[in-house]
């Protein structure tokens, strides 16, 4: 298995270091990072939009890596599925990695497909042992399709099924164990989720298998007045910021994401929030270091 | 509880089947009933596909305003569910949806300019295409010859319309001299539209004689004709329209029947 941040020998790019705190690449902002070039660590590409070949996205995709080091996220591997996994998909998505050589491939633990149709939502799943059986076997064989480990991240949730025999983080540590996948923690899910349906955020978090966190995701949800909904439109609210410093001081120093999907502001406006991210990062870190800096 | 049988549930009633076995499976609370539970899954999948479809078809929801095309389109989501992980592949059925949707029966071209759109979609993510060589061809014998049928090329579609879809089009493109007013939208088109060097051309074929003349002969070849069936109907300029075709990249390969 290849470990995390490994930049293979025949990488035709020079830097794939994930550090720091990075941002969501969105197609809003491609003219700007194409001219500016701003300072940002590391993007995150939504490797759905550039499965297609020959397009002017994949193109895109193709710059931005010259000049940064990129992660992979996807919606679309549909892990809590019953039907098989897409192969035409897997097949694609290898094909972009192997030219674009993201530091890791992530998506979510839930399903988007089933039955010959694609939702194109993140429906969660009841968690059950026999469902985590089923969640391993799958990760499993795209890891293996893959040759590598992927990582997983934790969804927001509305509803929770009647079939549901354990909690989600036990669910989480069941199927991160047993598949030896990685973890992408979303702060923000957890508050979601925590919210919604009234369990206490805290322990969902120091539940987490700390030494397999690849990465944080920050994000901003909509209060909807009976519910939260996870709409990546807004800032970080000051409750996520609360779990998120307890998230570093649970996980330690690992890259940090500001996903913003809706109402997507100007390319600075989401860098100011992976700056507020890295100060309370770095605060929580000088801390937790033994000479308190 | 069979994941499988939840699942399949789900599909059903988020796709405008009975809701009642979805619902039976999601626990429901004060604040929100298993029914509202499961309906913000319903809105969540509808929403995204609608601002996909509004992504894709901007002219057709400039035409019908905001709120009616997201009621449309949740009639549509419901009729043609989602089967690819691909955004750019999800619409395709639009135009033929439109083409029978009783409520808009008094925009005829709306399925039109919905075909317009969608055939912008499928050329924009086609592969560039470089001129082919046929030297192959005048080393066929004579038979071989006849039954030769042409492609055309892959980042290229022909469209044919009783409705001005093509200034339709245009006025509603940023920086543009087409008004509204000005179309006379009862006026047929023949249309190619094309991928070049990164640009999407779309070019009116009905006004001049030869572009149409051009244009027929590469719906001739869209439709199947072999060679002899060509030089039946071109005759003499059959010659012509092979030259322009094959030097300007629009035909692309071919094959011995």
């Amino acid at each position: 298995m290849k470990s995390q941040n490994t930049i293979s020998t025949k990488n035709p790019y020079n830097k794939n270091k994930i550090q720091g705190c990075g941002i969501g690449l969105r197609i809003d902002h491609f003219d700007v990072i194409e001219e500016q070039k701003p300072d940002v660590p590391w993007f995150e590409a939504l490797s759905d939009n550039y499965l297609l070949e020959d397009t002017l996205q994949r193109n895109y995709l193709y710059h931005i890596r010259n000049d940064y080091p990129i992660t992979f996220h996807g919606v679309g591997m549909s892990i809590g599925s019953t039907e098989p996994l897409n192969m035409d998909y897997l097949k694609r998505l290898k094909k972009l990695k192997d030219e674009v050589q993201p530091a890791w491939i992530s998506d979510h633990l839930c399903w988007t497909s089933a039955h010959g149709v694609v939702t194109h939502d993140l429906i969660p799943l009841p968690y059950t042992t026999d469902v985590a059986k089923h969640i391993v076997d799958r990760i499993l064989q795209v890891q293996d399709f893959l040759g590598e480990q992927i990582v997983i991240e934790n969804v927001s949730s509305y509803l929770q099924f009647k079939a549901t025999d354990m909690t989600e983080w036990d669910f989480i540590n069941e199927v991160t164990s047993h598949s030896d996948c990685k973890l992408l923690l979303d702060v923000n899910n957890i508050y979601v989720s925590a919210q919604n349906h009234k369990f206490d955020a805290d322990e969902y978090l120091f539940a987490m298998p700390a030494e397999r966190v690849a990465e944080i995701h920050l994000a901003g949800y909509e209060d909807k007045g009976t519910h939260l909904l996870d709409t990546h439109s807004r800032p970080v609210t000051e409750p996520v910021w609360d779990l998120f410093k307890k998230a570093v001081k649970h996980v330690g120093d690992v890259p940090v994401l500001i996903e913003w999907d809706n109402d997507i502001p100007p390319l600075e406006r989401v860098l100011e929030e992976s700056a507020t991210a890295r100060k309370y990062q770095q605060a929580v870190l000088s801390k937790e270091s033994p000479n308190g800096h | 509880m069979d994941i499988k049988t939840l699942q399949g549930d789900f599909i059903e009633a988020i796709f405008g089947g009975d809701k009642s076995s979805a619902v039976s499976h999601v626990i429901g609370d004060d604040l929100l009933t298993a029914e509202q539970r499961f309906g913000i899954y319903k809105g969540s999948v509808h929403g995204i596909l609608t601002q996909a479809l509004g992504t894709m078809f901007p002219v057709c929801k400039a035409l019908v305003g905001d709120k009616f095309f997201d009621n449309m389109c949740d009639l549509f989501i419901n009729e043609y569910p989602p089967k690819t992980t691909y955004f750019a592949e999800y619409g395709g059925d639009l135009p033929t949806f439109l083409s029978t949707f009783e409520h808009v029966k008094d925009i005829p071209y709306l399925a039109d300019v919905a075909r317009l759109e969608w055939t912008r979609q499928i050329v924009w993510h086609a592969k560039s295409v470089e001129v082919a060589d046929f030297s192959a061809l005048s080393e066929l014998n004579e038979e071989q010859q006849s039954n030769v049928v042409f492609q055309l090329a892959k980042n290229m579609h022909l469209i044919e319309s009783e409705f001005r879809i093509d200034e339709l089009w245009f006025a509603h493109q940023p920086d543009t001299d087409v008004k509204l007013e000005d179309i006379e939208i009862n006026h047929a088109v023949k249309l190619i539209i094309r991928k070049d060097q990164g640009t999407l051309k779309i070019s009116m074929m009905s006004k001049d004689e030869n572009d149409r003349d051009f244009w027929d002969f590469l719906h001739a070849i869209s439709l199947g004709y072999n060679l002899e069936r060509l030089a039946e109907q071109y005759g003499e300029a059959l010659g012509n329209h092979l030259s322009q075709g094959i030097e300007g990249a629009w035909i692309q390969s071919f094959t011995t029947e």
